[in-house]
């Protein structure tokens, strides 16, 4: 059995974003592996390590060469890499690089994080699994094995969904699935002779539909203090 | 005309500050709104569109106004204000479909019907994981653009939050028929349901058959949730808790204090994973946007992830141990204090509201 992880790289939206017309102008340096992303290669390691995986491929299309060889380094086995400026990309352009160069089979599982923490666009699993005509199981926060069965356990706010699939399906991660690890010094260095192929990105399909980025309104506020008194004093004033 | 969808399977879909985000879409759209609900909500919406008298034989009880938030919290505004929000819709009851489109499997309406032979343009529903995860797989195998937090404070531009609410996002309002989920960001003055107007109301029956083809990608087990909080998408007062409280137990005094007061019960993250409750309560990011007038936030350090959930509630209130804990730094009051502390006295200080209903 085989796992593809996507990892991508995004401005931190932790620290100073800077935008430029369309596009997060951020150098590669300040970019870091999406948080849920690093979460779906963790869970891969993980698998790996119970025998289910035998094989963690990872597909990265970005500015940074840094967040295959950490996914590496973490446990996966190679890397696909295609390197470009984020502004390049679109779902659509990821989803068809990702199948110009990964031959699907019946026994491989797509793992994605749930959200890209920078354009939270919520499209390349779901076009991924419509291209590849199988489940798109989002939000998974456990995932068990039995046979050929798999058990992914999701979040949702309506209630508490249990899938039972077999491969082929994508699925996305949640964070509380798995803490990334830190990879280990000999670990780094091993990861140094896996093997990387790089990729041109599929440019056919239509450009960004963004046409600008603007910074929201700030919303830091001047605190005034209270004591404890005049709190209970407030909150029962909003009674009456 | 083009038909602009609006799945109003909760409560707080059907809010005010949800039809005011629906006109001005229509209007920029130029399309005739269309409602999917069921009937739990339109005897409601039914309610304001015949006047007072209720009709036994349909069942219609006269809507209480406390809907949404305890009887004891009084309306800044006159509730509702109907004339100032007349709106024309049609109204599209279908109790199968809500429990289909309620359940995780459903991957698909039928949308060739739906987007060509009611020429619809846009599909929306509110910005909630649950229609996240639905209507992104919908607009995936429809191949059509999808549009999550989407927000109508800049219209005509479509615009949505990016980055943790940091960043908004601008693009052209699509040529082509979208789907999205409507992000709640536009604080309005009052928070009551939805006033449909005396102005013509079609009802159209849909059969369920018409409207969904269920892609099972899966066998799958699904446990419900029945909610007995309230609605916090609605909510005026909201009590967050968050790691800080310590312990579930912590967090239930929490509850109890806030269903007491009439409030409603949100949670960080880590509450969440915690277990100390349940996920659809979690706000922020990867959880839902509120904008109540009054959130209060009881050991919450302030993450940029949550902020992004509470940054349009008018008023902002921290409780924290930590002089130097972020949320400080986007709240109107602080309080540098032991929440459970805080939450003890609260609870001793107010009066005990009867149980609703
Ligand atoms: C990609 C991503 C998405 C995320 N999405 C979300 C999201 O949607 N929503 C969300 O909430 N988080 C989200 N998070 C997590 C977020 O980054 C924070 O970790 C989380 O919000 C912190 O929760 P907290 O404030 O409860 O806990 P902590 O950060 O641990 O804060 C606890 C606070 O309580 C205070 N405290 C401790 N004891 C007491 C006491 N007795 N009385 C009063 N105060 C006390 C501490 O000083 C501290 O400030 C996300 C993270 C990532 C990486």
């Amino acid at each position: 059995m085989r796992a593809i992880v996507f990892v991508s790289s995004v401005a931190n939206p932790e620290e100073k974003l800077i935008l430029e017309g369309d596009h997060f102008k951020n150098i590669p340096d300040d970019c870091i592996a999406n948080d849920f992303d690093l979460i779906a290669v963790e869970a891969a390691v993980r698998l790996k390590e119970q025998g289910i995986i035998d094989e963690i491929v990872v597909f990265c299309l970005g500015p940074a060469l840094a967040h295959v060889q950490k996914a590496l380094a973490m446990g996966a086995d190679r890397a696909i890499f295609g390197e470009c400026d984020n502004r390049d990309l679109t779902p659509q352009i990821v989803v068809d690089t990702a199948l110009a160069h990964i031959d699907p089979d019946d026994a491989t599982i797509y793992m994605l994080g749930k959200l890209g923490v920078n354009f939270e666009s919520h499209c390349v699993p779901q076009m991924l699994a419509n291209r590849l005509s199988c489940p798109c199981v989002c939000s998974v926060y456990k995932i068990e094995k039995a046979d050929k069965r798999w058990q992914l356990h999701c979040e949702d706010d309506v209630g508490i969904p249990i899938f039972e699939a077999e491969a082929p399906f994508v699925m996305t991660t949640e964070l509380r699935l798995a803490e990334p690890r830190f990879p280990s010094l000999p670990n780094i260095i091993k990861a140094r002779r896996k093997p990387i192929e790089s990729v041109q990105i599929e440019a056919t399909s239509q450009r960004p539909q963004t046409l600008s980025l603007e910074m929201a309104a700030d919303i830091q506020r001047s605190c005034k203090w209270l004591s404890t008194d005049d709190l209970i004093a407030m909150v029962k004033g909003l009674e009456s | 005309m083009n038909q602009l969808i609006w799945l109003a399977f909760e409560e707080s879909a059907l809010s005010t500050d949800r039809l005011q985000q629906i006109q001005a879409l229509s209007q920029t759209l130029q399309a005739q709104i269309v409602v999917y609900t069921d009937s739990r909500y339109a005897d409601k919406v039914f309610q304001f569109s015949r006047g007072s008298a209720p009709d036994p034989d349909k069942g219609l009880r006269p809507l209480e106004p406390a809907i949404c938030s305890s009887a004891s919290i009084s309306y800044q505004v006159p509730w509702p204000t109907m004339d100032s929000l007349k709106c024309d819709c049609t109204v599209v009851i279908n109790d199968a479909l809500v429990s289909k489109l309620n359940h995780p499997a459903v991957a698909a309406l039928d949308l060739e019907k739906l987007f060509y032979e009611y020429s619809v343009c846009a599909l929306l529903a509110p910005h909630s994981q649950r229609w996240l995860r639905t209507l992104s797989i919908l607009s995936a195998a429809a191949q059509m653009q999808f549009i999550p937090n989407l927000c109508t404070r800049f219209l005509p531009d479509c615009a949505r939050w990016i980055c943790a609410g940091r960043v908004v996002e601008k693009r052209q309002i699509p040529g082509e028929s979208f789907i999205g989920t409507l992000s709640l960001d536009e604080p309005s003055p009052n928070h009551g349901l939805w006033p449909i107007s005396a102005h013509p109301l079609t009802v159209a029956e849909v059969a369920e058959n018409d409207l969904l083809t269920v892609w099972p990608p899966a066998k799958i087990s699904f446990e419900p949730f029945v909610s007995d909080m309230m609605g916090l998408d609605n909510a005026r007062i909201v009590f967050a808790g968050g790691r800080g409280l310590g312990s579930k137990q912590n967090f239930d005094r929490l509850v109890q204090c806030a269903q007491r007061f009439g409030a409603a019960v949100a949670a960080s993250r880590l509450a969440v994973d915690l277990g100390w409750c349940r996920n659809d309560l979690q706000v922020g990011q990867t959880g839902r946007a509120i904008c109540p007038d009054v959130y209060i936030a009881f050991g919450i350090s302030g993450a940029i992830q949550h902020l992004a959930g509470i940054k349009n509630a008018k008023k902002i209130i921290a409780i924290n141990t930590d002089k130097d804990a972020p949320i400080f730094r986007y709240a109107d009051y602080g309080v540098i204090a032991d929440a459970n502390d805080v939450i003890e006295r609260l609870s001793g200080a107010l009066p005990r509201t009867p149980p609703k209903g």
